[in-house]
């Protein structure tokens, strides 16, 4: 007879496959012979181990020479926890990770606003400000003398006062 | 009479571990030593459970203990050493898969290919050999491996939860004490994990499998 899959009676594929990663026991598979053999199908086609023959896949000769390796490859130096990172930053707790950057912060701050932060007499601080004004002003008035004087020469000339000649 | 696995969740055994993770952090590479074998079953099997082959699974469990001893300073210890460990051989195993994939989508095909009498045929006619190519030996299995590599794009507390449920088989009191919270909330990451695998899994398969 062929399983209707799926149906309200008989959980899909997908369903199944939920409940064995869950590894939930699924009363309908202890009622229903061809779900159950369903799902066995399922797990044995995603887990290698779940065949009898493949249960221990490996020996005792394969973990003294997997050990070895990891050995050797240690010694040959494809892992070092003794770097500079892990001696002098990795063991550094959260806390102190935060309290070192909080510092940082403020170091920057208190070196970029340091000078700024005794106050100097205002007519100091104000200096800058009134001799950049002052020049700006000096600029400005020989511009606007400049100026006057056009107009005042402009004014001065007589409007009638061009030669047409004798004849 | 119980297995290595089952001992190496005894009491005594977590306090030798948490003993050897003290010692191998202050550089003591014998004490990782013994790490190393008091863990490479588990190693070993997980490796396997998710690539499906020996060699590749040496391969990641080695890779996932040169890891280990690389980031033992960053390991905290309010994550159990066994999760902390599950969580980088799920990651070297992902990664695995994902070269793998890589490797398989940036081979040519070649199509026109020498039979065994001299003559051209067609690669598509030949049969696979299975034992030949890693990839092809994972054929068989690409549900398998289409459960690893969701596995591997999980959030850390749920890929860390699923992976000791149904690769290592721990129970939920288990994996609840390993991280200190409840049933409760080990259930929700389950459930929200095998959730998102089989919601992967019928997008890519629908609602019957393509099992052999």
């Amino acid at each position: 007879m062929e399983h209707g899959f799926p149906s309200p009676e008989h959980p899909s594929d997908a369903a199944l496959l939920e409940a064995l990663l869950r590894r939930e026991p699924d009363p309908h598979l202890t009622r229903c012979p061809r779900c159950a053999q369903r799902a066995e199908a399922i797990a044995r086609d995603i887990d290698p181990l779940r065949t009898e023959s493949a249960r221990e896949p490996f020996d005792a000769a394969f973990y003294r020479r997997q050990s070895a390796a990891i050995q050797a490859r240690l010694g040959a130096g494809h892992g070092s926890p003794r770097s500079l990172h892990s001696l002098f930053l990795a063991p550094l707790p959260r806390v102190a990770w935060a309290a070192a950057a909080v510092a940082a912060v403020l170091a920057v701050a208190v070196g970029l606003r340091g000078p700024r932060l005794v106050p100097r007499p205002v007519s100091e601080r104000a200096r800058p400000v009134a001799e950049f004004a002052n020049r700006a002003r000096r600029a400005q008035d020989r511009a606007d003398d400049r100026l006057l004087r056009e107009i005042d020469d402009m004014l001065d000339e007589d409007p009638y006062d061009v030669d047409l000649g004798d004849g | 009479m119980a297995t290595a696995d089952e001992t190496a969740r005894t009491p005594e055994r977590a306090a030798q571990t948490a003993r050897l993770v003290r010692a191998a952090r202050s550089g003591d590479r014998e004490a990782f030593g013994q790490l190393v074998e008091l863990h490479q079953r588990a190693v070993s099997r997980l490796a396997y459970r998710i690539l499906g082959e020996r060699d590749d699974a040496d391969g990641a469990a080695q890779d996932a203990f040169v890891k280990a001893w690389r980031s033992l300073g960053r390991f905290r210890e309010e994550c159990p050493f066994d999760a902390w460990l599950s969580r980088i051989v799920v990651n070297q195993c992902h990664d695995r898969l994902k070269r793998a994939r890589r490797r398989v989508m940036e081979t040519p095909l070649d199509l026109d290919v020498a039979a065994p009498s001299g003559a051209v045929a067609n690669q598509l006619d030949q049969p696979v050999d299975f034992a030949a190519d890693p990839e092809a030996r994972c054929v068989g299995r690409e549900i398998g491996r289409k459960i690893a590599e969701q596995v591997g794009t999980l959030p850390d507390m749920q890929r860390d939860v699923f992976a000791l449920r149904y690769y290592e088989d721990r129970s939920l009191a288990e994996i609840a004490a390993l991280f200190r919270v409840s049933i409760g909330t080990v259930k929700t990451h389950l459930f929200r994990a095998t959730r998102r695998i089989r919601k992967a899994v019928e997008i890519l398969y629908g609602t019957r499998l393509p099992l052999p």
